[in-house]
């Protein structure tokens, strides 16, 4: 059927004519394997009836190296069994051991639910005699106890291993007296600071197990990024096997990158993503095509589902009897697990989602993807086209390009997006800043022995005498031990952003239920009073956001505008701890404030977007206190006079581009993910009078990126100008300056050129 | 690996994240140093523990205690009353108990004992020590000890390898709690003391106050203001067992302080069967206490009493439109609960709509405010209006 859809799409001349490249991935056949002779029969008995009959090569490998005692990393991609794959040793090896046990962890709350949810299917509801549990914020009190003492499998997250578990180890006792295995699900997701803390978890985790005389077991499983194996292996710090040859089989793959056609030609204007997504989405529903829309944000989520509900709505037959739900984040789990079920058991035909399904959560198979708008990463672009096809069968993505820069770039260079290895995860778990509060948590753990090696290859013999000036730990008796009265893991956050949700409560009519929740810093964008907010299709007008209580009050309502809230960024110096001229610049290092206002909303028609009204917004701004690394070209420096040589139209476009370059080059010296660091330039800056680029943490209070920039500028700004004169781009592209914007008034000089032409004659 | 140098940077981070690191300024202190307290009775029972024994008068004067207090009725010579100081308020494993204090009554006399960890190596033979006197108790009293006192006692045995049963544990909290948080602010010992015991502490220290003193203590090696954690100990002990007496006194309706819920006393008594219970909360009713008349109702309902719980409701329901006390749960406002009783009493019991109806009429004329949801009630209203139709019609028919 699809092919019949895929056929019909190359005859369309309108639609071919919007495409800019076609990419087709061959069929692959898949690789079986019988099933061990050991396998529990009652596994056995569960998997047949779920329809598996044999195991797929990467599933028998994971079984055979785990069941043989080795640590390892499975990447393969979506829907190619991976869970199965650890699922299988593990729980065959608590069926034959009585007392072994096995943590899950997971990235996020939603994923540890899924994942119980998939394990009883296994289990037989209960049948098979393995206790699971999930161990998390919302576990009620009452069955706590039950799973320390009961829970052969625990599905957490790191948050509560940290916060919850490990400082309460004793309680856990048994737990850890027989903790065989970890399963790191989705490994990938740790990358730079959150990363950088999760290691440290590990080596806390590792500690007490040791005390209870254990070592356990690691199984990690990632999606396709440039570097799983040393990921994982930095996470864990131990060696550990790669599991990667896939032996799912996949079928044909049509892989489109689409570019709205011009409204426009002459300015450029191009059709907006969100009515094309919805166009093609609907095209493919009607055709009996399973078909997922990946939008970028809640907003448009729900705007792109009710579009496409809207345009099903004029045909008869009960809207074809295509079902089409929107998913993100906030939703109640309830929602969830049914939109899910939904999907799986073929009741929902169409979903619209946020990234929120680009995650492991199992949703069946698909038939085609919509990326509306570029996601942001390649890696993330192959989850999410990843979503559509199931085995054996043809699938569909179509990449849309919005008027980003970025996304432009991808859909005029093919060859960049399809030869481009997928984002590479670091981590710097010795980062001081980070190592000092995760030992400041290992120490109310249990004490520090003189020698006891935290670090491998290292010591932390001069951090502790540190915690011991500041009187948090006490040496004595040849041992550090905790001597403060604060419990540190609770502040000590592994995020930047603090938990702590808002719950969206409705008050129609005397009502009072709770439909969603969502998480602080959003609801200062989203549901500022008098805001509308979209929710799986129905209209509420929030009454009133009470931060304080952290609840909003919203009642249902029915217009024709949606709001969108506009947020202005500004960052204050607070405190200059050194300025010194280095490299032909000057550098700052100190505290600033990073303050995020809204204090407007727009009213935006549906269907057509365009602007109906205004309102004011009174709230106060989301403000965070960090530290910043902050390049100034100040007067008299080498910096400044390459800046005064480029002609006066250059000058924004260079700093700006330079911003970017930063962006792209620090994270690779700095350890960090991207996202762990923002960078704002200014043509002239108001305190320091001349131009200038901040570059900051955007964890709270900082993670000790910005004193790490510091330490490796000379690199960071060798390794900018050598990306850049290296690349072989024309222009700019995303992975250096960035692209340049072609339509709208361009810029009569080359971007990249200039970028050059500034740094050679900084340098020199 | 990088060097590890500690960064002024890192030194307000840390800060930021800590207010009270500034503050604290480390100096070493010996061991030696440590192994010495000036203060009055100790002796070294180890290494790192230090011991005293007080013997004081027995305030609980008598042979047995009621069985609410003693189920298994173990010799009163075998209850072990216990309180801790600990160096924090979490239950995590960094909580170190440095302090322990027992009581026991020998006779005319109350025992009172005191374990004290001069420093963090010693923790082992103090838990020895401590071990010991567990093993031989038969009953252990506490306060707020089951959430508190003994999950930091087991963990700390569970990090030294040790083990300790506190089952047989009579909290007193849930006691306190249930006579007096209707009429006291707050259930802290402290406040119990105050407000029921009588007992007016001179020199206290506040509770957040014990940590910080214990680490001052560390630091400069100087017992400073130890001894007022050690007198704070040794009053939360002897409280403990004023308290258990007092409780006695209670249960068997020999002394019954002015601010205990009366309402809660006979709903328990009642729960246990005993007929006392009807009678405290009749007296109690009788006195003004709507609670314990809608407590009574209640038990009357349950016992198909129904001619003393419509004299209940009946009272209830024409008497006082203000609320028993503010800030009471709406269940509590009585004219409203006694008017639905008596017009579920009439509807189904009697089969009287009409006097179901004047019940209804009363709640919804206004003269009681509807607090809870009224379509419950105009639900009733409706249906026993159709009652009473059909049967006006049957009558005319």
């Amino acid at each position: 059927m699809l092919s019949d859809v895929i056929e019909s799409l190359r005859k369309d001349k309108k639609f071919m004519s919007a495409v800019s490249h076609w990419e087709v991935l061959p069929a692959r056949e898949g690789c079986y394997v019988d099933f061990p002779e050991e396998i529990d029969s009652r596994i056995m008995a569960s998997l047949r009836k779920k329809g598996i009959e044999r195991l797929f090569s990467h599933q028998f490998q994971t079984y055979r190296k785990v069941r043989e005692g080795k640590n390892v990393v499975v990447v393969t991609p979506t829907a190619s069994g991976k869970t199965l794959a650890y699922n299988l040793p593990v729980l065959q090896t608590l069926l034959e051991e009585p007392d072994a046990r096995a943590m899950y962890l997971f990235p996020t709350k939603a994923l540890s639910q899924d994942q119980q949810s998939e394990l009883n299917e296994i289990l037989l509801e209960g049948e098979v005699p393995v206790r699971i549990f999930t161990y998390d914020g919302d576990t009620p009190r009452s069955i706590r106890i039950s799973v320390r003492e009961e829970g052969r499998v625990v599905i957490t997250n790191p948050d509560m291993l940290h916060t919850g578990i490990l400082p309460n180890h004793p309680k856990w006792i048994k737990f850890f007296k027989s903790l065989k295995y970890v399963v790191i699900d989705e490994i990938h997701s740790y990358r730079g600071v959150f990363g950088s803390h999760l290691t440290n978890l590990i080596r806390r985790l590792k500690r007490i197990s040791k005390f209870y005389g254990l070592n356990p077991q690691f199984i990690c499983c990632s999606a396709t990024i440039g570097n799983p194996l040393e990921l994982a292996q930095s996470i864990i710090e131990e060696p550990a096997l790669l599991i990667d040859d896939n032996g799912s089989p996949c079928g044909e793959r049509h892989f489109i990158l689409y570019n709205p056609p011009l409204v426009d030609p002459v300015q450029g204007i191009r059709r907006g993503v969100v009515k094309e997504s919805q166009r093609l989405a609907a095209r493919l529903l009607k055709q009996g095509v399973k078909t997922i829309v990946f939008a970028r944000s809640r907003v448009r989520t729900e705007l792109i589902a009710s579009y496409i509900r809207d345009s099903l709505k004029n045909m008869f037959t009960e809207n074809c009897r295509i079902n089409v739900a929107s998913y993100r984040g906030g939703y109640l789990p309830g929602e969830r697990r049914s939109i899910e079920k939904g999907l799986r058991c073929g009741e929902i035909q169409g979903v619209v989602s946020t990234n929120a399904l680009e995650l492991g959560i199992d949703i069946g198979g698909l038939d085609a993807s919509v990326l509306a708008g570029f996601p942001g990463s390649i890696a993330s672009s192959w989850q999410q086209a990843g979503r559509a096809g199931r085995r054996n069968r043809i699938s569909l993505s179509i990449l849309m390009a919005s008027a980003s820069p970025i996304d432009q770039y991808i859909i005029r260079h093919p060859e960049y997006f399809f030869s481009q290895s997928p984002e590479s995860g670091w981590v710097d778990p010795d980062n001081i800043f980070i190592l000092t509060d995760q030992l400041k948590c290992a120490a109310f753990e249990l004490p520090f022995g003189e020698d006891e090696p935290f670090i491998p290859g290292g010591s932390v013999k001069e951090l502790l005498d540190y915690l011991e000036e500041n009187g948090v730990v006490r040496h004595t008796g040849g041992k550090w031990f905790w001597s403060d009265r604060s419990y540190p893991a609770e502040k000590v956050s592994l995020r930047s952003s603090a938990p702590g949700n808002i719950v969206i409560v409705n008050t129609t009519r005397g009502k009072n239920n709770v439909i969603g929740e969502m998480d602080k810093p959003s609801a200062k964008l989203l549901l500022y009073d008098e805001a509308l907010y979209l929710h799986r299709g129905d209209q509420y007008i929030v009454k009133k956001l009470d931060l304080e209580n952290q609840h909003c009050y919203v009642e249902e309502t029915n217009v024709n505008y949606y709001t969108d809230s506009i947020v202005k960024t500004d960052i204050k110096l607070l405190e200059q701890d050194s300025r010194e001229k280095q490299m032909g610049m000057e550098i700052v290092i100190g505290d600033i404030l990073v303050r995020t206002q809204t204090s407007k909303y727009k009213k935006l028609k549906f269907g057509t977007h365009e602007n109906v009204g205004y309102g004011e917004i009174d709230l106060a701004p989301e403000e965070m206190h960090t530290r910043s690394v902050i390049l100034l070209f100040s007067p008299a420096t080498r910096a400044e006079a390459s800046f005064l040589n480029l002609k006066e139209e250059e000058r924004p476009v260079v700093i700006q581009r330079l911003g970017t370059l930063i962006k792209n080059v620090a994270p690779v010296f700095l350890l960090c993910d991207s996202r762990d660091i923002g960078v704002s330039e200014r043509i002239k800056d108001t305190h320091f009078d001349c131009p200038s680029i901040y570059i900051y943490d955007t964890y709270p209070g900082g993670t000790g990126l910005s004193e790490g920039f510091l330490q490796n500028s000379q690199a960071i700004i060798q390794g900018a100008f050598e990306l850049v004169s290296g690349c072989s781009c024309a222009r700019g592209c995303p992975s250096c300056i960035g692209p340049t914007e072609r339509a709208a008034g361009a810029v009569s000089f080359n971007a990249r050129q200039s970028v050059l032409q500034f740094l050679s004659r900084w340098k020199t | 690996m990088k060097p590890l140098r500690p960064m002024r940077s890192l030194h307000r981070h840390l800060g930021y994240l800590d207010e009270t690191v500034q503050e604290k300024k480390s100096s070493k202190t010996s061991l030696q140093n440590l192994a010495f307290l000036h203060s009055e009775g100790w002796s070294r029972v180890g290494e790192y523990t230090f011991h005293r024994k007080i013997v004081l008068d027995n305030p609980l004067n008598r042979y047995t205690v009621t069985e609410e207090l003693n189920p298994d009725g173990c010799p009163l010579s075998d209850v072990l009353f216990f309180d801790t100081e600990t160096t924090g308020l979490s239950a995590g494993a960094g909580n170190l108990i440095f302090l322990l204090g027992f009581a026991r009554i020998k006779g005319n006399t109350l025992e009172c004992e005191q374990l004290f960890l001069s420093d963090y190596p010693g923790e082992n033979e103090f838990l020895i020590l401590v071990q010991q006197r567990l093993n031989e108790a038969g009953l252990f009293v506490s306060y707020n000890g089951k959430s508190f006192d003994s999950h930091i006692l087991r963990m700390r045995f569970i990090l030294n390898g040790m083990h300790c049963d506190l089952e047989h544990q009579n909290d007193l909290l849930y006691w306190a709690r249930r006579f007096w948080r209707r009429h006291l602010k707050d259930c802290s010992l402290a406040n119990i003391e105050r407000e029921i015991l009588g007992i007016h502490r001179t020199l206290d220290i506040p509770g957040v106050e014990v940590p910080v003193i214990y680490f001052e203590y560390l630091r400069t090696g100087r017992e400073g203001r130890l001894p007022f954690v050690f007198a704070h100990n040794l009053q939360d002990i002897i409280s403990l067992v004023k308290l258990f007496a007092l409780l006695d006194q209670i249960l068997k309706e020999e002394k019954i302080p002015e601010k205990t819920d009366m309402a809660a006393l006979g709903s328990y008594l009642m729960s246990k069967n005993d007929p006392r219970g009807a009678e405290i909360l009749e007296e109690s009713f009788a006195g003004g206490d709507k609670k314990s008349g809608i407590i009574l109702g209640l038990f009357y309902k349950r016992a198909g009493k129904w001619y003393e719980a419509v004299r209940l409701w009946k009272d209830m329901a024409v008497s006082g439109s203000v609320l028993d006390q503010p800030g009471s749960s709406p269940s509590y406002y009585e004219p409203l609960y006694a008017c639905i009783e008596l017009a579920k009493y009439y509807e189904h019991r009697r089969k009287d709509p009409g006097e179901a109806l004047f019940w209804v009429h009363k709640i919804l004329s206004g003269n009681i405010p509807c607090i809870t949801d009224s379509t419950d009630l105009s639900k009733r209203k409706q249906r026993l209006e159709g009652k009473l139709k059909r049967r006006f019609k049957s009558d005319n028919n």
